[in-house]
């Protein structure tokens, strides 16, 4: 990307340059949603209170805290009172201590706990059974990875901070962390309940979620793959790419695999992958046109070339994501 | 101005896009879903393939998957590939705000309806566009489901038990809703800047870094920072009963291990944040002290020694909680009858119309957006257009 390019990219981005927030966020949430408020070009204050050094992730200087925060101007209690801004946002528990303000107000409290903001983020993972749904069965549940669940209430915080502004709503509102997961899991677990298949831990697969088979995750020589079909003809797609048509021809059904027969099939098919490398298996399947991607680590996600943008990778360690989007005026 | 003034074209399908909408339409907006007869969104039957209730003529109007989606919007049936419905398409964009899709990358620039094509009619637009991976670069071809996009961003490897390969989150896919929540903040975004300007906005929306973007704090430990935090999920006596706590540093722990009469061991936090083992040792002595125990009652005690716990709820636990009964909404289906409906996450207004049925409201948006006369309409259904 040139230079010219890169400003253009970075001056297109600032879509919500005019837009003044306060934050009052000591959680994960509400300042991973000032955060995507300021990168989007809105002018970010955070109240830093005296006992913010407890805060979340403030553990060291490379923290979860400096990348969220960097680029906000902090005020102190007393600045707050001359400030002008459009919105207030805020994850302060009791919705009496946000500060008094002309301005709009969203608060957003993370209900129904009472514990130190910390662990929110598993809570949320554990309150909304997402991780219930997760891990072996017979095996203790996995909770969503380091901090995951909480960075996606701050995205539909964020969200809903802007359609207060656009609705004029003034007054305080109150949202909640947990609404935002509780969503997802409504939506994932909504076939389920209807085809009345247990939404539950499965280890690496969803038989029955996606109605066909394969949907999961499988060995091979170098790591795990994600293996995915949605017809017939996907199925044949697979089987043939790994040379594995025999089992394809002793099980021609993929609904009725995904249904009764997944552990029985996945040991059938299993040995064809365990000897490819990731490498072979992107490539049969490019070849055979068929839904496969390796499982990243995030070692991998960092040496994705494409992902080392100005809009994405855009902090001076150029390891912190930025916006997920890309904005033409 | 406020929300119930604004008017989105919906051309999403499946999940990630109709959700969009979806959240418009609670709050407000007015949202039409455009869908075609010749290409059905396949989350019209979805769960319903197979379901022996319905035939072939109601089947579509089925989907409880399809209902929550889709609740509070109105349907017109186009086709795309029509001359005239193109046209159609593109003289309903100059009336709308925001216009939603999700088909993969170039699908809407071959059918004549890309960006220069919709700012031209309408330079004030927001044009929101959620592919895979993006309308540019690598993965721009890229056909994805869920797993597809959680797997190649790396959050799959990271659903996985200490030190073992990833089991994954097969049944908890995570890609679809998040890409709609980033998609409603840039939707939100370019409104705003719309109203202020009278300039539209396309957004080109990626699967694959929407949800690396919420891995911000996995990366920054990736690289070495501090465990801020360590979660223990313990069995609990009883059937697949599990609690977890959260311990935020030395006095956390030390209150655990006076609640599990724990305090002679050797547990230091210092080691615990950075060994594996030492976590494996610490989750040992919690869970013989949590198996010969009542699920709620050790929560409840851990709570009252200040520590941070939870039940890990089951779905029906959850579903039998405060957060989601009293957040249930009962949109009555003309199909299928009354089914249970969260509301959204970002506020909703009141209860929504149910999901319409297949190009129910056609006629009535053309009257209203494109004042179209009765003869006008018949005319274009002769063309094909509205099927």
């Amino acid at each position: 990307m040139s230079n010219e390019t890169a400003r253009d990219a970075a001056d297109n981005r600032r879509i919500l340059a005019g837009l003044r927030v306060l934050e009052v966020g000591r959680n994960v949430c509400v300042p991973y949603a000032g955060y995507l408020l300021a990168a989007l070009g809105a002018t970010v204050a955070k109240l830093v209170q005296d006992d913010d050094p407890a805060t979340l992730c403030r553990t060291d200087e490379d923290s979860i805290y400096d990348r969220l925060n960097g680029r906000k101007q902090f005020v102190g209690a007393a600045q707050v009172a001359g400030l002008a801004v459009d919105v207030v946002i805020a994850d302060s528990r009791d919705i009496a201590d946000v500060p008094a303000s002309d301005g709009l107000v969203s608060v957003l409290r993370v209900t129904p706990l009472d514990g130190p903001p910390v662990a929110d983020s598993a809570l949320l993972s554990a309150l909304s059974a997402a991780t219930w749904s997760m891990g072996e069965p017979g095996r203790a549940p996995v909770s969503m990875p380091a901090q995951t669940a909480a960075f996606i209430a701050g995205v539909v915080f964020a969200g809903a901070t802007l359609a207060k502004v656009l609705g004029n709503e003034v007054g305080r509102q109150e949202l909640s962390g947990l609404n935002a997961l509780n969503a997802f899991v409504d939506q994932n677990s909504t076939s389920y309940l209807h085809s009345k298949i247990g939404w539950r831990r499965e280890g690496r697969r969803a038989a029955g979620s996606a109605g066909i088979y394969p949907y999961g995750i499988f060995d091979c020589s170098d790591g795990e793959v994600a293996l995915i079909g949605r017809s017939r003809g996907d199925w044949t797609k697979i089987a043939h790419s790994f040379g594995a048509s025999d089992v394809r021809e002793r099980y021609p059904d993929p609904f009725d695999i995904a249904r009764h027969r997944a552990d029985e099939v996945d040991a059938a098919l299993q040995p064809y992958i365990d000897t490819l490398t990731k490498a072979e298996v992107m490539a049969a399947a490019e070849q055979e046109g068929v839904l496969a991607v390796p499982v990243s680590t995030l070692d991998d996600v960092l040496a994705f070339d494409n992902l080392h943008t100005e809009r994405f990778f855009w902090d001076a360690s150029g390891t912190f994501p930025g916006l997920p989007f890309l904005v033409n005026t | 101005m406020s929300i119930a003034d604004i008017r989105v074209l919906d051309l999403g399908w499946v999940w990630a896009g109709p959700l969009v909408g979806a959240a418009f339409a609670d709050l407000g907006a007015d949202v039409v879903k455009v869908e075609s007869s010749a290409r059905l969104d396949p989350y019209r039957l979805r769960g319903v393939e197979r379901d022996s209730r319905y035939t072939a003529e109601n089947r579509h109007e089925a989907s409880p998957s399809f209902h929550k989606l889709n609740r509070g919007k109105r349907s017109l049936t186009i086709d795309l590939r029509n001359p005239a419905g193109r046209d159609l398409v593109l003289r309903l964009a100059e009336h709308a705000d925001l216009l939603i899709e999700n088909f993969r990358a170039g699908t809407l620039a071959r059918l004549g309806l890309g960006w220069p094509e919709l700012r031209l009619r309408n330079p004030a637009l927001v044009a929101l566009s959620m592919s895979a991976g993006g309308q540019v670069g690598r993965w721009r071809d890229m056909k994805a489901y869920a797993l597809v996009t959680t797997a190649l961003a790396g959050y799959e490897s990271l659903v996985a038990y200490d030190g073992e390969p990833p089991v994954g989150g097969a049944t908890f896919g995570i890609a679809d809703p998040n890409i709609s929540s980033f998609g409603v903040l840039a939707a939100m975004a370019g409104i705003w800047r719309a109203r202020r300007t009278g300039n539209g906005t396309h957004i080109d929306l990626s699967g694959v870094e929407s949800v690396v973007a919420v891995l911000g704090a996995a990366l920054v430990l990736h690289e070495g920072a501090t465990l801020p935090s360590i979660e223990i999920t313990a069995r609990c006596a009883g059937d697949d009963l599990w609690l977890l706590t959260a311990l935020t540093g030395v006095d956390d722990l030390a209150r655990l291990l006076a609640t599990i009469d724990g305090t002679d061991s050797a547990h230091r936090w210092a080691e615990l944040v950075v060994s594996a083992d030492a976590r494996a040792a610490l989750h040992g002595d919690v869970e013989r002290w949590t198996a010969a125990r009542d699920r709620d009652d050790a929560v409840k005690l851990l709570a009252e020694a200040g520590i941070t716990v939870t039940p890990v709820l089951s779905l029906e636990e959850r579903n039998a909680t405060a957060a989601v009964r009293d957040r249930t909404m009962r949109i009555v289906h003309p199909v299928t009858g009354a089914e249970p409906i969260l509301q959204s996450p970002w506020g909703t207004v009141d209860v929504p119309a149910p999901a319409p049925r297949l190009g129910e409201h056609t006629d009535q948006v053309l009257t209203e957006w494109l004042d179209l006369s009765d003869a006008e309409i018949a005319e274009l259904r002769t063309t094909g257009a509205l099927s």
